[in-house]
């Protein structure tokens, strides 16, 4: 945007309706800020600019047309809705809050002349940047699973085909078969997903291959709603569902994708269904653009999710650190509405005050069966960092009926509120 | 400076010296709190669905509901884990918000 000052110097040097100034002074105010990913931050942080500043100049730009949502897919494992019906498209926001959206790759950013660099030579030029580019996986971290594999042995753990690849091996399966799900160490998109995910196909089992099992092989030592998962497994899926810690086995130490067998550093474990969840760090944009740090992941001042290492550039998302908040589709719709009206009030030159944040993830554990977890989060004192104010799981005498209904009705708000 | 301020604003220092740290700390504003409750009761706190609906209620009802959340005088499994992130003067500013109708 061109400041005031600068606005005022203008007039100075061209003189009011002089010719020959290339400047058009009808879009004093019109700052452009361009957002990267079109997924549940950056398509909440586009529409949010544009509420918040109707007059900016707003861009979203993604690599495909539509946008396949996470959260829901595990339901799709249990076949209780189709893989299509998480399709989120780009037309009420380009209708509803007059912004361009523009399907590109981005083949790179260059901070120095602030542009977005597109294919064929097509530039985006910006005043602000957000980054919400998601994750990308670390294919060289366990031995035997790279990309090639997951062709084979699907991670599942963006949705699309990867999705479709491991419903139709579950359904494929013979009844009395293993499904294994291999979950990284922290930390890594959506913690309660894999846990989720475990319940959703031993839904799907009980009904269908009863004598089938799901084992959960964790390189970590505790997992997220832990409690309530496992009283769920046990009222629900007794003997089904078997949650093995690092603690017990420690880590992979290899995967025989052909045979689909897991070894670890104390035990091996053949399935018949194998879903490996590599680690991960930010998405590879991320990295090329100088973003993140030795953790793969991108440090901002979770004021305003500026990023700590590039002016003028602010990453939102699983890609950013924003500890103690989870890695969630929630967590970057609370983050991107931070990130837009803190770049809305400081083109205006006005302090945004400190953020408030909200992470709120429902799990379900069968369809009259969800459990959730909370966080708001706020400043800590005197630091750049964000601390949880409170924070909390569902009680266990609670009624877990309605929490499903509210999980539900969740998605529909937050499928509004950031798509529509 | 006007007048009035001259005096006024070294008491207000005098008197924010003597407050206790928490009472310093600076606050998020009305439309900061509110903005982050729109993921689960819909933008501008227009729900979809039977999640409630904050657009639209009086003040003195979501004060109330908020206060009660958090005192736990009302249970609700999500709520009164929501409302504990919360100061009361927060539970004001979000009331008179959304009572004005939310604006961005």
């Amino acid at each position: 945007m061109m400041q005031r000052r600068a606005f005022l110097a203008w007039l100075g040097a061209c003189g009011i309706g002089a010719s020959g100034c290339s400047f058009n002074p009808f879009r004093w105010g019109s700052a452009k800020v361009v957002v990267v990913g079109g997924g549940y931050g950056g398509a909440t942080a586009a529409k949010y600019l544009k509420l918040l500043d109707p007059s900016l100049d707003v861009t979203l730009v993604d690599k495909r047309n539509s946008y396949l949502s996470c959260p829901g897919s595990n339901e799709v494992l249990a076949g209780w809705r189709e893989l299509d019906s998480l399709r989120r498209d780009y037309r009420r926001l380009r209708h509803r809050h007059d912004l361009t959206v523009v399907q590109a790759e981005v083949q790179g950013i260059d901070a120095d002349r602030r542009v977005v660099r597109l294919g064929k030579g097509e530039e985006l030029d910006y005043d602000r940047l957000i980054l919400a580019p998601g994750i990308d996986f670390r294919w060289k971290a366990i031995d035997g699973y790279g990309r090639a594999a997951s062709l084979r042995v699907p991670h599942a753990w963006t949705t699309g085909p990867q999705t479709k690849l491991l419903q139709k091996q579950i359904q494929a399966m013979d009844d009395g078969g293993v499904v294994l799900i291999t979950v990284p160490t922290s930390p890594y998109r959506c913690p309660p997903g894999p846990y989720e995910r475990a319940s959703l196909i031993a839904a799907y089992l009980k009904r269908y291959k009863p004598r089938s099992k799901v084992l959960i092989l964790d390189a970590k030592t505790q997992f997220s709603k832990q409690k309530l998962f496992l009283k769920g497994w046990q009222d629900l899926y007794p003997g089904m569902v078997e949650w093995i810690s690092a603690e017990k086995e420690g880590q992979i130490d290899h995967v025989d994708v052909l045979r689909r067998v897991v070894h670890t550093e104390f035990n091996e474990h053949k399935a018949n269904v194998l879903n490996i969840i590599p680690p991960q760090r930010a998405a590879p944009i991320a990295s090329e653009t100088g973003l993140t740090d030795a953790s793969g992941w991108c440090p901002v001042d979770p004021t305003s999710f500026a990023s700590s290492r590039v002016p003028h550039v602010h990453v939102i998302g699983d890609a950013c650190i924003a500890t103690p908040m989870p890695k969630s589709a929630f967590a970057a719709n609370s983050q991107a509405k931070v990130c837009a009206r803190a770049i809305v009030e400081q083109l205006q030159e006005r302090d945004p005050g400190p953020p408030s944040l909200i992470n709120h993830c429902y799990s379900f554990l069968a369809t009259d069966y969800a459990i959730s977890v909370t966080g708001v989060y706020e400043l800590a004192r005197g630091k750049k960092e964000l601390v949880a104010a409170a924070s909390g799981e569902t009680p266990m005498d609670a009624d877990r009926r309605q929490e499903a209904r509210f999980a539900r009705d969740w998605q529909l708000n937050i499928r509004a509120d950031t798509f529509e | 400076m006007i007048p009035a301020l001259r005096v006024l604003v070294p008491g207000i220092i005098a008197a924010a010296a003597l407050l206790p740290p928490a009472v310093l700390a600076a606050r998020p504003t009305a439309q900061a709190l509110a903005l982050a409750c729109a993921g689960c009761h819909g933008t501008a706190g227009r729900s979809l669905g039977s999640t409630p609906a904050l657009a639209g209620k009086g003040a003195d009802q979501i004060l109330r509901n908020m206060r009660d959340f958090k005192s736990g005088r009302r249970k609700s499994s999500i709520m009164n884990r929501i409302a504990a992130g919360y100061q009361d003067g927060d539970f004001a500013a979000l009331a008179t918000y959304f009572a004005e109708g939310a604006n961005p």
